[in-house]
């Protein structure tokens, strides 16, 4: 079952004095879907999601936040002060560091995170092999971890997290360090993943998020300037052009086939007859 | 406090992975050293390092399992010399709590302080268990104060004396080199950042 | 998952460490013998990988030539009445080299029963083992932890030594310049090792590593111990008896 999220008016210091990381930022994201958070670096979305998990206030008592999260409809104000998992679950930006580095098999290292919850032996076994099997990883069960490729790493992160069934799945930058056919993959994996968990993407591009997200939020230097639907978001990207560098215009122009008529009025503004 | 929850408080977070590099470097430093041709081992650099930013216990644990890892890894005895690096990384924590590494003749001082007990430590273990004999250059130095008329215990001792100052005082002053560069918004995530040289918060 | 008769192996080492302080040197070089024979002829004790072979070999033959040198560095050095050998400046005394045959069979003879055990077995499942029989899973982690920062350690000092030599860092001059240089090496290592600590730290717990639990010790694996095992340890306790024996005998 997916988990609800609704964010109020959270406003986000790392210590006083310094400018706000986060400010006055609400959102709702209905269950189950994927909202993506896009904007360019420093712009507060990496804060935001370690906001959400709860490793943020943990790490920096002396931090000063205001507002609420409501998080599967439990309020934390201003955010949760230990780490949510299972509950929420986290994705790094380097998958690298993502995986422990201390199991000889993708297999153990999946089931690493099952054991670090305490989760009765006989049971690890069963899980982490649907696990693997749904994420296409099956094949790579006894590859050591150091060997696999970019978007095999990237992909066995996610298992790692995705093993304890999150309700609500933050991914910091998932397709930065990926190849186009890796990030065809993940993109199809994660379409399947929204039907049963709420997702929350960040980018600092578009054009992985574009198909996989139905709601947008445009950050920029911690305050929220966009937060819209798919068809809306379309209709303010030439506006976001030197925000949102965009890297391969095919996935843009995919969106073509299906036409309405906020795209039309997009292709038209940007000059795509 | 027991030593077990105070192990536990310094081993939380980013501490623990820190711990293991930190390992990891005693038991390849000697590599490092030797691709620079440098006649040192550092093989404590690590157990510095930990006992700084992290605490006294964290370093007497690096200490101890550093020594086993090594044992494993080709060089047999020295896991009898682990009392003697856990003794390194609790005088080095207590030292660093007390203030020592926020001013380089502190840290000068500590390093020859710590290599003085070092010798002491090392020399029952050597002379006991090794008569003296322990494998590497440092050996001769032993024979030659065997040779002039002294005991074993004596003789091992005084080679103590002769380097491990020498060793430990480059080991700290490298250690303290290293760590007064490092960005605060780093070392501010360890429990020992305050035992490090106070900087302005602008930097 | 194999075997690696963990038990009576640590046994053994025991009981090989025993007799290194118990036994008198002539029985000390037999036993020596016989345990650089037992990889070749005990299946159990057989080096896991060719690297492992070639650890054990490279001692033996570095054992060989310490022993003749502690054997012969002490008759030179040490003084004694009856000289056993004499050419030109060379003087044996004949103290000096029955001190180095007391000293080195047992220095090589605890040497290679910690040999034995480590080529035999990999570090990892002893390790397990450790877990196993309760050791705190924090100490597990910065074990294992530490063992993948060995392995890719001087992959990551290789390139910063590059990186440094190709801005000219002074890598092949004086002695002093090469310890700055030293520093210029160990610098961006401990500054990319620390913030991986930082995000390692925070992946595990993002993970469920949380410090809360970690008081709880996994339960411990009851065993009944192997027949060799229990040999080893009782033979062991006999060499300590017996010495202390001797020792409290007028």
């Amino acid at each position: 079952m997916a988990a609800s999220l609704i964010i109020e008016h959270l406003t986000f210091q790392y210590s006083d004095g310094t400018p706000p990381a986060l400010s006055d930022f609400s959102l709702t994201v209905p269950t189950p879907s994927c909202c993506a958070i896009l904007g360019p670096t420093g712009s507060g979305k990496t804060t935001l999601l370690h906001l959400l998990v709860g490793s943020l206030m943990k790490h920096h008592p002396s931090s000063i936040a205001h507002g609420s999260i409501m998080i599967n409809h439990v309020r934390y104000e201003p955010a949760p002060k230990e780490v949510l998992f299972p509950t929420v679950g986290l994705t790094l930006q380097d998958p690298y560091v993502q995986l422990s580095g201390i199991r000889e098999t993708v297999h153990s290292e999946v089931a690493l995170t099952l054991e670090l919850l305490g989760t009765e032996p006989s049971m690890i076994d069963a899980q982490v092999q649907k696990t693997l099997r749904e994420l296409g990883l099956y094949e790579l069960s006894h590859r050591r971890p150091n060997t696999l490729s970019g978007g095999e790493t990237q992909r066995v992160a996610l298992a790692t997290v995705l093993v304890a069934d999150p309700l609500l799945l933050l991914m910091d930058e998932p397709a930065t360090a990926l190849d186009y056919g890796a990030q065809a993959q993940l993109k199809s994996t994660l379409r399947h993943l929204k039907e049963k968990t709420t997702l929350l993407i960040t980018d600092t591009h578009i054009d992985f998020v574009l198909e996989v997200a139905d709601r947008f939020v445009v950050l920029d230097k911690g305050t929220c300037i966009l937060s819209c639907s798919k068809a809306e978001f379309l209709a303010h990207l030439p506006e976001l052009g030197n925000l949102l560098p965009v890297d391969d215009w095919r996935e843009v122009l995919k969106l073509r086939e299906r036409r309405s008529p906020h795209t039309e009025r997009v292709f038209k503004a940007l000059g795509f007859t | 406090m027991s030593i077990r929850e105070q192990l536990r408080i310094e081993t939380s977070g980013p501490a623990l992975p820190f711990l293991a590099f930190c390992i990891a470097l005693n038991i390849v430093a000697g590599q490092v050293t030797a691709a620079l041709k440098i006649p040192i081992y550092l093989d404590s650099i690590g157990t510095v390092m930990v006992a700084v930013l992290v605490g006294p216990f964290a370093g007497a644990m690096a200490g101890a399992f550093s020594n086993l890892l090594a044992s494993a890894m080709g060089s047999p005895p020295m896991a009898f010399f682990a009392p003697v690096s856990i003794v390194i990384g609790l005088f080095t924590g207590f030292l660093a709590k007390r203030g020592w590494f926020k001013h380089w003749y502190l840290v000068a001082i500590g390093g020859i302080l710590q290599g003085v007990l070092a010798a002491v430590c090392s020399a029952p273990i050597s002379a006991y268990l090794f008569s003296g004999v322990m494998m590497a250059g440092t050996d001769f130095l032993v024979m030659y104060f065997r040779s002039v008329g002294n005991s074993i215990l004596e003789s091992v001792f005084y080679q103590g004396l002769a380097s491990d100052p020498v060793d430990k005082l480059i080991s700290y002053s490298m250690v303290f080199l290293l760590l007064r560069n490092l960005p605060q918004r780093l070392t501010s995530r360890f429990s020992g950042a305050a035992n490090l040289p106070n900087r302005s918060p602008a930097t | 998952m194999t075997n690696y008769h963990l038990g009576p192996k640590s046994a053994l080492t025991l009981l090989l460490t025993t007799c290194a302080f118990t036994l008198p040197w002539k029985i000390q070089l037999a036993l020596l013998c016989l345990v650089v024979l037992l990889p070749f002829i005990a299946p159990p004790l057989r080096p896991i990988s060719p690297k492992a072979s070639r650890t054990f070999l490279k001692f033996i033959w570095f054992s060989c030539t310490l022993g003749a040198v502690i054997v012969f560095v002490n008759g030179l050095l040490i003084r004694g009445d009856e000289i056993t050998y004499e050419f030109g400046p060379i003087v044996l005394s004949t103290e000096g080299i029955v001190f180095g045959l007391q000293t080195a069979p047992r220095l090589l003879l605890i040497s290679f029963s910690i040999l034995l055990l480590f080529i035999s077995t990999p570090i990892r499942s002893i390790i397990d083992r450790l877990q196993e029989s309760g050791l705190p899973r924090t100490m597990v982690m910065v074990l294992l932890l530490a063992l993948y920062f060995v392995e890719t350690l001087p992959d990551r000092i290789e390139r910063i030594f590059v990186a440094q030599e190709a801005r000219g860092a002074p890598i092949r001059a004086s002695l002093l310049s090469r310890l700055k240089a030293l520093v210029t090496i160990l610098s961006p290592l401990l500054l990319s090792s620390l913030s991986e600590s930082v995000e390692r730290g925070t992946a595990l717990e993002l993970r469920g590593f949380l410090v809360s639990t970690l008081s709880v010790p996994p339960p411990a694996r009851a065993r009944t111990p192997h027949i060799a095992t229990i040999v080893f340890l009782c033979v062991s306790l006999l060499l300590v008896a017996y010495r202390i024996l001797v020792w409290l005998r007028p």
